[in-house]
């Protein structure tokens, strides 16, 4: 089984621009996408501040499988985590 | 809206940021607030509209969010009235909040309808119709494709709501309205919500219940910011509900410190206020009874 990991700053910028509400939504989506498609398992962690709000640009940013997410909103990251699980892939084509 | 993070906990917290920025990195011998002016653009960039149907009304509603933000009244819509005005008297630590501190902004107002009931696409025009049936005042009638409610006439009694198979028709009214519970909302001329400043009870409940941001208060964190500057002795009196605002990760113990951090001298739950409040009545009632 695949393993997505899903890396969310919890630095205090990210955490007030929304941070904390994305580790929920995207726990408990990936949660219901687990029972539909069971071909990979979602992680979520908080990480500590990546000073990339330091140079003005926008968060909260978040990570999947490393590649990153600006001014990330749950749906944007549900979109990522889904392009990265090979079976939506699979069952998209 | 409670518990889930919309556009609207963002731009609130964006409002917040700026006018914090500001407290504390201004030049407290000076009174420039021209900074604001900025503001407005910093929170809504560019020229597309990301909320609402022009970015200038955007704007403009950041800028009213501004002015209370800082404890400041609305500007009136219909006046000219510079953005900054009242703000250099109002930045000292000594500024009271005056009232109305929870203000609806008008042209942020979508005018919702209030309490209605409405037939939806799910009609199917059923044969049963039992709409009309249970109508007392005739007020359903079966129209061409649907179902159709005489607005004029409907008492709002939500007989044909419970009667339709197809859960078709709706109730709805204003979330403002509904969620006040000092019936304190009324209709401005042009069937905005306005707040009876003489019902309400400034509870909030309306401003976290409107789906467009259309209600906001005054808050005093840039007289706050200013008097930790300056070098008053600032203790933070904080609600019990503390422990359950800044999420699972942030310990009582770690918003005590980061409060601490900011500059507060001690920082104490209500609560404790409130048994002093009580231990003194106790000691004043029992006064009373020896004295009788
Ligand atoms: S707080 Fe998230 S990058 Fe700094």
């Amino acid at each position: 089984m695949d393993k997505i990991i899903v890396e969310v700053c919890a630095g205090t910028h990210c955490t007030m621009m929304g941070a904390m509400n994305i580790m929920d939504a995207v726990a408990s989506l990936s949660e219901i996408r687990k029972d539909m498609e069971p071909c990979c398992e979602v992680e979520v962690r908080p990480i500590k501040c990546m000073d990339l709000c330091k140079n003005g640009s926008q968060g909260p940013f978040v990570t999947v499988n490393g590649a990153l997410v600006e001014r990330a909103e749950s749906d944007a990251v549900m979109a990522a985590i889904m392009q990265h699980c090979s079976g939506h892939r699979k069952a998209g084509e | 809206m409670r518990g889930i993070f919309t556009p609207i906990t963002k731009i609130r917290r964006q409002v917040f940021t700026e006018v914090a920025r500001y407290a504390y990195e201004r030049d407290l011998t000076q009174s420039d607030f021209n900074y604001f002016y900025e503001s407005s653009y910093r929170i809504i960039p560019g020229e597309v509209a990301q909320y609402r149907d022009s970015v200038f009304k955007e704007r403009a509603i950041i800028r009213e969010r501004l002015r209370l933000a800082m404890g400041l009244p609305m500007r009136p819509t219909d006046t000219h009235l510079s953005l900054t005005q009242g703000m250099a008297e109002s930045a000292t630590p000594n500024k009271h909040l005056d009232k109305p501190l929870v203000n609806v902004i008008p042209f942020a107002c979508e005018a919702c309808p209030t309490d209605t009931i409405k037939v939806s696409d799910n009609c199917r025009k059923c044969l049963a119709h039992p709409c009309t049936a249970v109508c007392p005042v005739k007020a359903v009638s079966i129209g061409k494709h649907a179902a159709v409610i005489d607005q004029d006439t409907c008492i709002k009694c939500g007989r044909c709501v419970q009667a339709c198979p197809y859960h078709a028709i709706e109730r709805f009214g204003r979330p403002c309205a509904e969620a006040c519970g000092a019936d304190a909302i009324f209709s401005d001329a042009l069937g905005r919500a306005e707040i009876d400043q003489d019902k309400c009870v400034a509870c909030g409940l309306c401003i976290v219940s409107c789906p467009f941001a259309a209600i906001a208060d005054k808050s005093e964190i840039f007289q706050l910011i200013t008097a930790i500057r300056t070098g008053r002795t600032v203790y933070a009196i904080i609600a019990p509900s503390f422990v359950g605002q800044f999420g699972p990760l942030a310990t009582p113990g770690k918003i005590i410190s980061g409060l601490k951090m900011l500059g507060m001298a001690r920082v104490v739950e209500v609560g404790w206020g409130a048994d002093f409040g009580s231990m003194h009545e106790a000691d004043e009632f029992l006064a009373q009874r020896k004295l009788s």
